[in-house]
């Protein structure tokens, strides 16, 4: 007998040849639970003679198994995100597009961001207004902070144009918020961060106050007369974060062997660009500075859909010990992964597994080392939710679960002269699934909204609701963190569309909402080309690609 | 949130990887994530200067037959 305890794990090892037990590094990691089993049925004689069959042999045989842990930054869940998102890369890929000033001023528009001077797609660049305009004449913004009235061009106030904020009517309690010029703390005529709490007519905008530079609008701060046809433009939502007038870029086309590019044109790398940027009569924004590619660096990975021929989803020998012996799986690829994020719980994971019949059981090996041996766990009070490009995270997401599962096919891995699998079951449809649950139900006049769907959105509507903005900006961005906000693992899905809500109340428990969604690819001419990415970052893993 | 200056004034050896999680983190948890790391610098060397690309030697000129 083992030693019990001492002698329980679970290791991966990817295989060079489908079903070939490699004898190289075994990756252990820290599951809570395995059901691994290989599967048969008796393959029974029908014949006529007896009432009772007499004969039987071995129908086909499969081992399967699932798998139950806590998500860790660390290179188990790094080997087992590569067997279901195969292309991956580790530090050398292009993370993001960083600018030293996103500009000011420009005007809401997209196009394609690149790395060569125009020529290689590697993502999107887009500018996200709400409404825009330029002052129909000097203003003199130096009256009391509050009561000012910003005149814009006539006719671009309407019903929908600066009326709304963030689909809500601008009033006192619900302002609008507004970028004129090029804020700037040392002038107090460039331009200034601006609040306002109603319109009037079709040019004026009343209620103002004036933050200068104060991209917080937290410390008002008085004015003097900006300049006719200074460009004035409306945050879409000033919870999101997105600023208005101002450029955001994202990497879809990650790539490998890249290195940190610190001097992307404007002209050339970002293509169109420069037209929406103090086009007349507008004057007064600011071009973009600094803008630069920064690759993932050490210990960073991201995980991709196969692509080209050559991506192909590894197959894995999975071994388990089991106190006294160890119960070897060989062939093993993965079907299904779910994540889950609840609150007072650990980041679980399970995955599936299917593969070629075991093996008689070896002997047990002691003293594993655990690859998660330095990191803890990642938990649901760093889980974070970024919903349509926003830059600040969800206040209203309580729970959130994400299933990917690509319904490998059995059967079409058998073939005659043998009862075991022969060939890496073929997968089948990519189901991205999910739901989350709100901690109230939200309505379409809440405040303060980050891109939440609300109760009209998804029950009312006429249409489905889809996040789907294209660019490659996230329809989802699912972060989870470690204690330190350092080690983290980020999901993004590109086209996401839900299904109906469930708002019921039950007894003396508060309302909330739950709805269930799905994620699809982004085959928008400007999209993602995808339908998931994944990064994983954390100071304990691998070095190496998980390849 | 901190700055860069003051998590070097830890004396950790935090690579410029973690520079972005860095900026996000408050001083509490800035100071138990530098514990990951050896003592030692933290801001990275200031980039050298782009070496100036040798001269180009001209060409032998053919010898006339």
């Amino acid at each position: 007998m083992g030693s019990e305890w001492l002698n329980r794990y679970v290791s991966i090892e990817k295989e060079t040849d489908f079903g070939e037990e490699p004898s190289g590094t075994q990756i252990f990691g820290e599951v809570d639970d395995e059901s691994f089993k290989q599967t048969f049925d008796l393959l029974v004689r029908s014949d006529m003679s007896r009432q009772v069959a007499s004969k039987a042999v071995t129908n086909t045989k499969y081992g399967e198994g699932s798998i139950n842990f806590a998500v860790q930054p660390d290179d188990f869940m790094g080997w087992v995100l590569s067997s279901l998102l195969p292309v991956t890369v580790e530090s050398a890929f292009y993370d993001e597009c960083t600018m030293t000033s996103r500009g000011f001023g420009y005007l809401a528009g997209s196009g394609a961001l690149t790395d060569d001077g125009g020529t290689t797609t590697i993502g999107y660049w887009e500018v996200r207004n709400g409404a825009s305009g330029e002052l129909d004449s000097d203003n003199d913004l130096s009256g009391t902070n509050g009561e000012e009235v910003i005149t814009m061009t006539s006719g671009q106030v309407t019903d929908t144009a600066w009326t709304l904020h963030a689909g809500v009517t601008v009033t006192p309690t619900n302002p609008g918020y507004a970028i004129l010029g090029e804020p700037d703390s040392s002038s107090t005529t460039k331009g200034t961060y601006f609040s306002y709490t109603g319109v009037s007519g079709d040019s004026q905008l009343t209620g103002v106050t004036t933050y200068k530079a104060d991209s917080t609008f937290t410390t008002a701060a008085a004015m003097t007369t900006v300049v006719d046809n200074t460009v004035c433009v409306q945050y879409e939502n000033y919870a999101n974060g997105i600023e208005p007038g101002r450029v955001y870029a994202y990497i879809t086309v990650p790539g490998s062997g890249k290195s940190a590019v610190a001097d992307l044109d404007e002209a050339d790398d970002f293509p169109g660009l420069s037209a929406l940027l103090n086009a007349s009569p507008k004057i007064g924004g600011a071009a973009i500075t600094g803008a630069a590619l920064a690759i993932g660096g050490a210990s960073k990975h991201v995980f991709n859909e196969p692509v080209a021929a050559a991506d192909v989803y590894p197959s894995f020998s999975i071994r388990v010990g089991r106190e006294a012996k160890e119960h070897t799986f060989t062939g093993m690829v993965s079907t299904r992964l779910s994540l889950s994020a609840n609150l007072n719980e650990y980041v679980m994971a399970s995955v599936d597994w299917v593969g070629q019949a075991e093996e008689t059981p070896g002997d047990i090996q002691e003293g594993v080392t655990f690859s998660g041996n330095d990191v803890d766990a990642l938990h649901f009070s760093g889980a974070e939710l970024y919903i349509d490009g926003s830059l600040n995270t969800s206040t209203k997401v309580q729970s959130i679960t994400l299933e990917i599962n690509i319904n490998r096919d059995i059967d079409s891995a058998y073939a005659v002269g043998a009862n075991t699998i022969q060939r890496i079951p073929p997968s089948r449809t990519r189901e991205i699934t999910g739901s989350m649950e709100f901690n109230e139900i939200v309505y379409s006049d809440t405040t303060g909204l980050k891109g939440e769907p609300t109760y009209a959105d998804l029950a009312t509507s006429t249409t489905v609701h889809a996040l789907h903005g294209g660019q490659g900006r996230p329809a989802l961005l699912i972060k989870f963190q470690d204690q330190d906000d350092a080690d983290h693992m980020e999901i993004q899905l590109y086209n996401v569309r839900f299904e109906a809500p469930e708002a019921s109340v039950s007894g003396r428990d508060p309302a909330r909402m739950s709805v269930n969604f799905q994620g699809f690819y982004d085959s928008k001419a400007t999209g993602a080309a995808k339908a998931i990415q994944v990064k994983l970052k954390g100071t304990g893993l691998s070095t190496d690609a998980y390849a | 949130m901190v700055s860069l200056e003051w998590a070097a004034g830890l004396g950790r050896a935090i690579p410029e990887s973690w520079f972005p999680e860095v900026l996000k983190m408050t001083e509490e948890k800035c100071i138990n994530f530098s514990k990951r790391f050896p003592h030692g610098a933290m801001l990275p060397e200031e980039p050298k200067p782009a070496k100036k690309a040798a001269p180009k030697k001209k060409a032998a000129k053919k010898a006339k037959k």
